[in-house]
């Protein structure tokens, strides 16, 4: 096992990115379609009145 | 889209089977993927274990060209056309490009270390993928900079453009600044040296291709939400405008 | 012909601009003197000969004086509007790129008489032994450091934290230019000659081409009203 120190800080740094960029849209993701069902209920809100 | 919108579709609204599937199918494809390059491909002699970062390494790498490839060619087509699905792919592409250069970049260094014993070296795959991923920081500042969306998308599509074109003057001169003879470097771990580790290889690129392409898609769906925000605020500006035609209407 | 006119009448009026202020000259003349002198305290002239530092000096003050005079072409545009202005003008919006490249070369190149000299003089180099391949050396790569900076200058121009942008976007692309001019200027102070430099001038001149192309092509892009 030689070098395992180093290729296992590799893929932690790997996949610590992949995951946080991941996490990063979901959230965005979730921000925005929140505010799209927001802007919808209010939109059905002001045309049936 | 402010039009369908109006007809009341919800285009782009796929939280849909294909992304579900990829993501599925990636999955599977990822696991076996792990099991070959931990338990498959053998252990390099002379490195040692630090070799099987190339599997990602180099995968990842390769990947973020082709993002950058992806920028340019949609920024062309944004310029011609004006057609925002373009500027939102380039705008995506660009993002999870840089994302993976950075990822090259770290891991990069975690290899050298403990092979070429420096963390950082000014070798030419190095140099080149540092520039690139400085061009493309550059990019997607210059999109938050600018004055208004569309304006940053122009501006944008001209930065993709030109950094992209710049990538075979920028090779050529890091290739002869380092007093290289231009020739194909053999990628170490994945050139035939060994069919297992070759086999190993391929099915990783392959694995991260379908990676890359669901961060894509992904990416480029949240920015089909924020311009669907965007029509909607724009509907009820409308509406709040033509609201007191409505209500004589209704009466 | 009419295009060519509309290219000498930008330059022109660019040009005319800078004769009548000159602050702008003035002021790129005193931050290379600045410069210089900084040179000095960080890498001790008395100790380096030119042959290892030369190239570097040589670059280095002519890139960073010339990203301020560059970055000033586009924002005196802004100060009374006169952007939209140049957008309203019927010429071809590639005429305008051109004509602002022209006068940025020029006032690059009149900057370069200056500081050059002078940092032969600090350095202590035979300036006349090497000024016929270096006047090419440097004419042919400020050519492509003032066109990729006159395209920038446009976008940059235009957004926040303009000033402070511009740099970040011009050097990136335009890394294998310095790093061309740097080598080859390298050589010749060496005593080397021009054949020596062959591939670097090739770099330079594919840099120049595509450069000077992209801003022909998508200058009217950037110009363009939002």
């Amino acid at each position: 096992m030689k070098n395992f120190e180093f290729l296992f800080a590799a893929y932690a740094v790997f996949w610590l990115g992949i995951c946080a960029y991941l996490f990063r849209l979901s959230l965005l993701q979730k921000r925005v379609d929140d505010r799209i069902q927001q802007i919808r209920k209010l939109l059905d809100r002001n045309r049936s009145s | 889209m402010l039009k369908s919108l109006e007809n009341g579709t919800t285009p782009f609204r796929n939280r849909g089977w294909f992304s579900r599937f990829l993501l599925g199918f990636l999955a599977g494809a990822m696991i076996l993927n792990l099991w070959l390059i931990f338990f498959y491909a053998p252990t390099e002699r002379q490195m040692g274990e630090v070799q099987r970062i190339f599997y990602f390494h180099v995968p990842a790498a390769l990947l973020s060209f082709l993002a950058f490839g992806l920028v340019c060619a949609a920024g062309i087509l944004y310029l011609i056309t004006r057609k925002r699905k373009w500027d939102l792919l380039g705008h995506s592409a660009a993002e999870v490009g840089v994302l993976f250069c950075t990822l090259v970049l770290l891991s990069g260094p975690i290899w050298a270390k403990p092979i070429w014993n420096v963390w950082w070296t000014w070798e030419v795959r190095l140099t080149t993928t540092l520039i690139l991923w400085m061009i493309f920081m550059a990019y997607l500042m210059v999109r938050s900079y600018a004055e208004n969306p569309d304006q940053g998308a122009r501006f944008a599509a001209v930065l993709g453009i030109i950094g992209f074109l710049d990538v075979p003057i920028i090779i050529m001169s890091v290739r002869l600044f380092r007093g290289l003879h231009p020739r194909v470097f053999k990628v170490q771990g994945g050139g035939g040296l060994d069919p297992a580790m070759g086999r190993t290889f391929m099915v990783s690129l392959a694995t991260f291709f379908l990676l890359f392409l669901y961060l894509l898609l992904e990416r480029y769906r949240l920015g089909c939400s924020d311009w669907e925000t965007e029509c909607l605020m724009e509907m009820t500006e409308r509406q709040t405008v033509a609201r007191p035609g409505i209500l004589e209407e209704s009466k | 012909m009419n295009f060519l006119r509309a290219v000498c009448i930008i330059a022109g009026k660019d040009l005319r601009v800078e004769f009548r202020q000159r602050e702008n000259f003035t002021l790129m003349l005193f931050f290379s003197l600045v410069i210089l002198v900084i040179f000095h305290f960080t890498l001790d002239f008395t100790e380096l000969s030119f042959e290892t530092v030369g190239a570097g000096v040589i670059w280095i003050a002519i890139h960073f004086t010339g990203i301020l005079t560059l970055g000033h072409s586009f924002r005196q545009e802004q100060a009374q509007d006169s952007l939209r202005g140049l957008r309203l003008t019927p010429i071809d919006p590639a005429a305008i790129y051109l004509g602002k490249w022209l006068a940025n070369t020029a006032t690059l190149f009149a900057m370069e008489v200056v500081l050059i000299p002078l940092i032969a003089v600090t350095l202590n180099f035979p300036l006349a032994r090497f000024a016929g391949p270096l006047f090419l050396l440097i004419a042919l790569h400020t050519i492509g450091f003032s066109a990729l900076g006159t395209l920038f200058a446009a976008i940059a121009a235009q957004t926040r934290r303009g000033e402070t942008l511009f740099p970040l976007l011009v050097f990136p692309v335009e890394i294998p230019l310095i790093g061309s001019a740097v080598r080859s200027t390298t050589t010749i102070l060496n005593r080397g000659t021009l054949a020596d430099v062959v591939p670097w001038l090739e770099l330079a001149t594919a840099f120049n081409l595509l450069v000077l192309g992209a801003g022909v092509l998508l200058f009217e892009y950037i110009l363009e009203e939002s």
